[in-house]
């Protein structure tokens, strides 16, 4: 009757067993099935979710007054366990779907307005949390400020990243640039 | 026995193979601790230590007043040392409400609750709107304080950031968001609080349901760099 070590079971023969080649190959299998299971555990430590894109130069238009859902996904970056679309994330981790995700969104837009009196940048998962920054200034301006916004969400079913901005004023299009990553924490 | 390598194995020698059952017991149980030490590392890491609140319910915050108790639910935790506590300051009958995320034990609390010293970043978003008038360009401001109750009550705050914005009375959610890394080192544990201010004095501002709150621990700060 072989022994086995506590955490991953790997047999050794006792005193006065018989050590034969099958005693051999069951020490060495466990051994290997030990390393695989640290190795699978490496493998997802080095791949963890994450991805970075960016629009394409030009920005995404928004109208005055319209909640905008921005074109991050014009370029990628870097993508590993995340499908990027054209308007955001897919968090598509292959194992666990649900999970708490570190987003940064820097937003830039691109072009003055008529009259600028307050503008916005958002992100959001669906379903789950949603986070975003809005400013807002009392003189006569025509040109936004870039917005930057970091924080924890929660995604807890397969879900949509995505991004927005709102602005108010006269004139417009507004073009908004921005350059977006995420990466799982949990 | 023969050692080998730089992880504490051996080989027999060859007056050893009377022990050879003995050899086999002690390499499985080397290479067990060795590489349970690599799954914790790397587990430790998959799961970093996060806790993330929320207010269920509109919070109503009058006009230069301060509200300590925004967050009021658990909705995220995987950690066994940090947690959000319903505390109040002040003496009865007349209580401040007060809510947070402890990092550690309570000063004077048993047992004691371990905590990783370390980096830790925290942060908190807020959406804001009046309730009924606008007071046109008044502030909304979303704070974090980190706090050591074992110092000086004029000298406990740690760390702290805060976010103000602008009501410019065109409509929808006023916005917040703060985000910054501390670092702990102390011997004892730390209260990480949210509280929000206005200055609409035409009407109470409601930090609508669903804001955030959270604190995840990044690793330790003392690692060496070997040249």
């Amino acid at each position: 009757m072989p022994g086995t070590t506590t955490n991953f079971g790997i047999r050794y023969p006792c005193s006065g067993e018989t050590i034969n080649p099958t005693v051999f190959a069951n020490w060495a299998d466990d051994i290997d099935a030990a390393l695989t299971d640290v190795s699978t555990l490496t493998t997802e430590v080095l791949h963890r979710p994450r991805a970075s894109v960016k629009t394409v130069d030009a920005g995404t238009s928004t109208a005055v007054g319209a909640l905008t859902t921005l074109n991050v996904g014009d370029v990628t970056l870097y993508a590993d366990g995340v499908t990027v679309t054209p308007t955001g994330f897919i968090t598509n981790e292959p194992t666990l779907e649900v999970g708490v995700w570190m987003v940064t969104a820097e937003f830039s837009p691109l072009n003055s307005v008529t009259t600028l009196t307050s503008w916005a940048g958002g992100c959001v998962t669906s379903p789950g949390d949603d986070m975003g920054r809005k400013m807002g200034i009392s003189g006569a301006n025509t040109l936004a400020t870039n917005i930057n916004i970091s924080g924890l969400l929660r995604v807890v079913s397969p879900s949509i990243i995505s991004f927005n901005w709102l602005w108010t004023g006269t004139g417009g299009p507004m073009f908004v640039y921005c350059n977006a990553s995420i990466s799982k924490i949990v | 026995m023969i050692p080998v390598g730089t992880h504490g194995l051996d080989c027999p020698d060859s007056q050893d193979y009377a022990a050879l059952a003995l050899y086999m017991q002690c390499f499985a149980d080397t290479v067990d601790a060795q590489l349970q030490a690599h799954l914790d590392l790397a587990q430790g890491f998959l799961d970093a230590p996060t806790i993330m609140c929320r207010n269920t319910v509109n919070k109503s915050v009058a006009a230069s007043t301060t509200a300590f108790d925004v967050f009021t639910t658990e909705t995220f935790n995987n950690s066994t040392f940090m947690d959000l506590v319903i505390d109040p300051i002040g003496v009865a009958p007349v209580f401040l409400p007060r809510n947070y995320i402890r990092i550690g034990s309570a000063p004077g609390v048993t047992p004691v609750v371990p905590y990783p010293r370390g980096l830790y970043m925290v942060g908190a978003y807020t959406a804001q709107t009046a309730a009924g008038a606008v007071t046109a360009y008044s502030e909304r401001t979303l704070a974090i304080t980190v706090s050591d109750e074992t110092l000086p009550s004029t000298n406990q705050i740690l760390f702290f950031a805060d976010d103000v914005t602008f009501d410019t009375n065109t409509g929808g959610n006023e916005r917040q968001i703060v985000k910054f890394p501390i670092e702990l080192t102390g011997e004892n544990g730390v209260i990480v609080g949210t509280y929000s201010q206005n200055t609409n004095v035409a009407s109470a501002v409601d930090v609508l349901a669903n804001s955030l709150f959270w604190v995840t621990y990044v690793g330790p700060s003392d690692l060496v760099e070997v040249a």
